[in-house]
C-alpha cells in the first residue's frame, strides 16, 4: 500500500470516528446545546486534539472530512461556508501542534511528551478553536456578538477533553505503569 | 532528511503521557505478591532490612526486589528507612496504606469465613 493510500485511509478513518463521537456527543448532551454550533461539553475536541498529535496534517484533513460531512449534511447553507467551518475544526489543533513543534516544546516522535504538555495543549487547543471558529463566524457575518457564544466554545472543548483524556487515563493506569 | 518517526513509537509516548495524567497508581500482581509477604514478615518482626527481602525471594534478582520496593514506596505501601548505626542498611516499613490494604483483606476473609 502506498504511503498516499495508507494516509488517505487514516484521514477517512479520523473522519468516522469524528463523525461518530459528534453524533454521540450530539445526543448525549442536547440539553448543555447553548446554539448551533456550541455546546457546554465537546467530547470531539479530544479527537481533534489526538489527530493532531498523532496525524499531524492526515489528522487535519481528516477533522476536515468529518467536520465537512457534518456541517453538509445539517445545514442549508453554502457549501464553501460549511468547507470554511470544516477547515477551522481541523486547523485549529494542527496550528497548535506545530507552534508547540516550532518552540521545541515537544518532538515530533513525542518522546518528551509529559501529563503537564497535554494539559497545556488541551487548553491551547481550546484557545485556538475558539478564537478560530467564532473569527470565522464574524468574518462570514454569522456572529452575534454575544460573548457567551465564545465562552461556551471554550468552555465546551476543555471540558470535553478533560473527560476523554481522563476516561483513557483511568483505564491506561491498569495497563501501563507510570513512567519515571 | 530526517526518517519519519514509525506511528506505534508516536502512539505508545502518548498513551504513557496520558497516562500520567491518571492520579491513581494500580498495584501490579508482582507488587501485590511483595507486600503480601512484607505483611506477614511485619506481623511477626520489627525492622525488615531490605536485604532479608532480597535474600529470602532468591528466585528473583536482587535488582528487581528493589525496583518493586522502590514503586511500592512511591505508591505509598511501604517506607524505607535507613539504619542511623549503618547507612548502608535500609529498612522496610509499613504505612497507613499497608496497614488499611491488610486490614481490607481482613475485612474480605470475615465475610467469607
Amino acid at each position: 500500500m502506498t504511503q498516499y493510500a495508507k494516509n488517505s485511509a487514516t484521514a477517512v478513518l479520523i473522519a468516522f470516528i469524528w463523525i461518530a463521537v459528534f453524533t454521540a456527543n450530539e445526543n448525549l448532551f442536547t440539553d448543555s446545546q447553548h446554539c448551533l454550533r456550541a455546546n457546554w461539553i465537546f467530547l470531539p475536541a479530544a479527537i481533534r486534539l489526538l489527530a493532531a498529535l498523532l496525524f499531524e496534517k492526515t489528522g487535519a484533513i481528516g477533522l476536515f472530512l468529518g467536520a465537512f460531512l457534518i456541517t453538509s449534511g445539517n445545514s442549508a447553507e453554502p457549501w464553501m461556508y460549511n468547507a470554511g467551518l470544516a477547515i477551522t475544526s481541523g486547523l485549529a489543533p494542527f496550528l497548535v501542534v506545530q507552534i508547540y513543534r516550532r518552540l521545541g516544546l515537544i518532538t515530533h516522535d513525542l518522546s518528551n511528551l509529559r501529563a503537564s504538555d497535554i494539559c497545556s495543549l488541551s487548553l491551547a487547543s481550546a484557545l485556538s478553536n475558539t478564537l478560530i471558529l467564532n473569527g470565522y463566524l464574524a468574518l462570514s457575518g454569522r456572529f452575534d456578538g454575544n460573548p457567551m457564544q465564545i465562552l461556551t466554545v471554550f468552555i465546551g472543548d476543555t471540558l470535553g477533553i478533560v473527560v476523554i483524556l481522563g476516561l483513557l487515563s483511568i483505564i491506561l493506569s491498569f495497563s501501563l505503569a507510570r513512567r519515571r | 532528511m530526517a526518517v519519519p518517526t514509525p506511528l506505534h513509537v508516536r502512539l505508545l509516548n502518548l498513551l504513557g503521557a496520558i497516562r500520567d495524567l491518571s492520579p491513581f497508581d494500580v498495584l501490579t500482581a508482582e507488587e501485590e505478591q511483595l507486600l503480601g509477604s512484607l505483611i506477614v514478615r511485619w506481623h511477626d518482626h520489627d525492622n525488615i532490612a531490605v536485604s532479608h527481602v532480597m535474600r529470602d525471594l532468591a528466585s528473583v534478582s536482587q535488582t528487581t526486589i528493589y525496583r518493586r520496593l522502590i514503586s511500592l514506596r512511591d505508591k505509598g505501601f511501604v517506607r524505607l528507612r535507613t539504619d542511623a548505626a549503618n547507612k548502608r542498611t535500609k529498612f522496610v516499613e509499613p504505612t497507613p496504606l499497608s496497614d488499611s490494604y491488610a486490614a481490607q483483606i481482613t475485612k474480605a476473609l470475615d465475610q467469607i469465613f
